[in-house]
């Protein structure tokens, strides 16, 4: 059995990050495995074949909740390559739900905690954003790069919210960075076209180029094996055949529904583990706009409301998070062709005991995913959808609304791991190591206590700073 | 037909015989016009109709009008595949016909949402809005929009 220093399984953000920490401090002659279950799909190969990946996601789990999915991307650099590269800190509320509002869950950690590593994985993303954001995101440097242009309409939004509407922080790049191009506007974030977006390939491939480092792409780690409460190593499946290597650091890296199944797999048994899974809702909302132009937005998504996000209604239901959009789309109307913007309201999830990822021991490959149960918190803020736009767009010549519905899925899965100080109420301490287990760290939003309605890539990314700090001093 | 005796009804016989064939020959007529006009034409063709029908106010390039047509054809994003005879019989239909005039038809929406992306993907193919939107001036196609092949063409910056 082959044996390392560091055993890493993944290769996303949380798994690069904490990699990127871990060669810094290593040794010249530390060994490193990385495992990776999906392929090296390039860049050059997505645009190609106009998907992210070659591996078809849902078959790699049991959906039993058919009105839910679960969207994530497999291959080297994992939600990387899928994400549209909305980067915003969650807010200091944000860590301290339970003692403010008395709802969701305490992080063991606060925002100024954090701080010091969004500040570095800003920088390792090259970060575009605003420096008049402050008062919600108390920061110790300036955005490495300047915002994004507004468009018209932000401009007005703008106006009427000074103090809660900015341009989104994003690591769709404003100016060139060393790694890739500025974004032109092309609006297909999804898979940028001019490979604009941070992503671990064209960010962090020198990291898996260490002479240290060993990349194993389709080796699909299995279990953690353990002795006398240490983890020693971790079996995976590559070419079918079932191998093993074994070190003195194991880190789980895969996303929130994997490292719950693979330390379910493997025996693990905290009453929380694989539990609370939960993920937040979006609202897409189109707007007529009568006469005013929808132009001048620099990127896909050039603005974000905290107008409806922090205050006592927390208390009662989910915050909410507004995004402006500037797709490519027309209003096939004479004259009107541009008088039209786009609106996507994201709301908070609380984790829910009911929903969760199991082990089926009749389907051991498979994640088993049930999201039964909506909470009310997030029922109530999607009933006054109406009322917030009505707030929002007060401003603005709207000429009339279409509202759609509450999307299946906002690919930002959360839960299963949570974090904490107590083993009894948390399966992960501070710096997400698993409780008992000193020797076996699980990154990802997994950890996350409470959701958010923001997107969690940079707080995953920073928290996988923080963790590597933590854990190796 | 009978009269109410059971006898053949001499003078009415032959009346309706001749309405049966009329209303037959009208019937095969519709039935052959509906299919040489759908099932006898390219895809091409009702993208072409579909554009013109939808953008009637603007004064479009025909021969522009026909190179978009084609390379919409080879677009993987749109659903035109070759073999698939009703589909293209419905559209070719639809090309002609708005959509609101079928308010019972099942995919109605869908047919919307093709003519919307065919009809978004020609004007941000031609330099009409790099003309200011100008209504009066003819409209000439430049490229085929896609932004996998011609990134960072995006004339709302």
């Amino acid at each position: 059995m082959a044996d390392y220093d560091l055993i890493l399984v993944g290769t996303g953000f949380a798994s690069s990050f904490f990699l990127k920490a871990y060669l810094e401090v290593a040794p010249a002659r530390a060994r490193v495995l990385v495992l990776e279950r999906g392929r090296h799909d390039s860049h050059d190969w997505q645009v190609r074949h106009r998907r992210n990946s070659s591996t078809v996601a849902s078959t790699t789990f049991v959906n039993e909740t058919a009105a839910k999915d679960w969207v994530f991307s497999i291959g080297f650099g994992g939600g990387s390559n899928c994400w549209t590269a909305g980067a915003p800190r969650f807010t200091p509320d944000d860590f301290r739900m339970e003692s403010t509002y008395g709802v969701g869950r305490d992080w063991p950690i606060g925002y100024s905690d954090l701080e010091p590593y969004y500040q570095d994985a800003e920088e390792l993303m090259a970060i575009s954003g605003p420096d008049d954001s402050q008062s919600l995101f108390p920061r110790s440097r300036p955005y490495p790069q300047p915002p994004h242009q507004f468009s018209r309409p932000d401009a007005l939004l703008k106006q009427a919210f000074p103090n809660t509407f900015f341009q989104q922080p994003t690591a769709r790049a404003r100016h060139a960075t060393q790694g890739r191009p500025g974004c032109c506007g092309s609006m297909v974030c999804l898979l940028c076209p001019v490979d604009a977006k941070f992503t671990i390939e064209n960010g962090c491939s020198h990291l898996y180029a260490d002479p240290r480092v060993t990349l194993l792409v389709e080796a699909r780690a299995l279990t953690v094996e353990t002795e006398g409460g240490v983890a020693s190593g971790v079996s995976y499946e590559q070419d079918g055949v079932v191998k093993g290597a074994s070190a003195d650091l194991v880190v789980l890296g895969a996303n929130a529904l994997f490292n719950a199944h693979i330390l379910l797999r493997s025996g693990f048994r905290h009453p929380l583990l694989g539990r609370r899974l939960n993920e937040q809702t979006a609202v897409d909302v189109r707007v007529d706009l009568d006469g005013l132009e929808n132009v001048g937005g620099s990127t896909l998504i050039t603005g974000t409301g905290y107008m409806f996000y922090d205050g006592p209604h927390r208390a009662t239901r989910a915050a909410a998070y507004v995004s402006t959009l500037n797709h490519l789309s027309l209003r096939l109307e004479r004259g009107r062709w541009r008088q039209r913007m786009y609106l996507t309201i994201s709301f908070e999830a609380l984790g829910l005991d009911e929903n969760h990822v199991s082990f089926d021991p009749a389907r051991p490959d498979l994640p088993v995913v049930v999201h039964a149960v909506n909470s009310p918190y997030v029922l109530r803020s999607l009933e006054r959808i109406p009322v917030l736009l009505d707030e929002l767009l007060g401003n603005l010549p709207v000429e009339s609304l279409a509202i759609g519905r509450p999307t299946s899925n906002e690919a930002h899965i959360i839960g299963t791991t949570v974090m904490g100080d107590d083993p009894e109420s948390s399966v992960l301490d501070r710096h997400l190591v698993y409780h008992g287990v000193h020797n076996l760290v699980v990154l990802g939003s997994g950890a996350f206590p409470t959701s958010t309605p923001t997107p969690p890539t940079l707080t995953l990314s920073a928290l996988a700073l923080w963790s590597a700090k933590g854990v190796l001093g | 037909m009978r009269g109410a005796d059971g006898h053949a009804d001499p003078e009415n016989a032959p009346r309706l015989h001749t309405r049966r064939w009329f209303l037959g020959s009208l019937g095969a007529l519709l039935a052959g016009s509906l299919g040489w006009w759908g099932v006898g034409r390219e895809w091409s063709a009702s993208i072409r109709s579909l554009v013109a029908r939808r953008l009637y106010f603007l004064d479009l390039d025909p021969a522009g009008l026909d190179a978009f047509a084609r390379d919409a054809m080879a677009d993987p994003q749109l659903p035109f595949p070759k073999h698939m005879h009703v589909r293209r019989w419905f559209f070719s239909l639809y090309s002609r016909v708005p959509v609101r005039l079928f308010p019972l038809l099942p995919a109605r929406d869908r047919l919307a949402g093709l003519e919307a992306r065919v009809v978004q993907k020609y004007l941000l193919s031609t330099d009409f809005f790099l003309q200011g939107a100008d209504e009066s001036v003819t409209v000439r196609y430049r490229a085929y929009f896609d932004p996998y092949r011609r990134p960072c063409v995006n004339p709302f910056l």
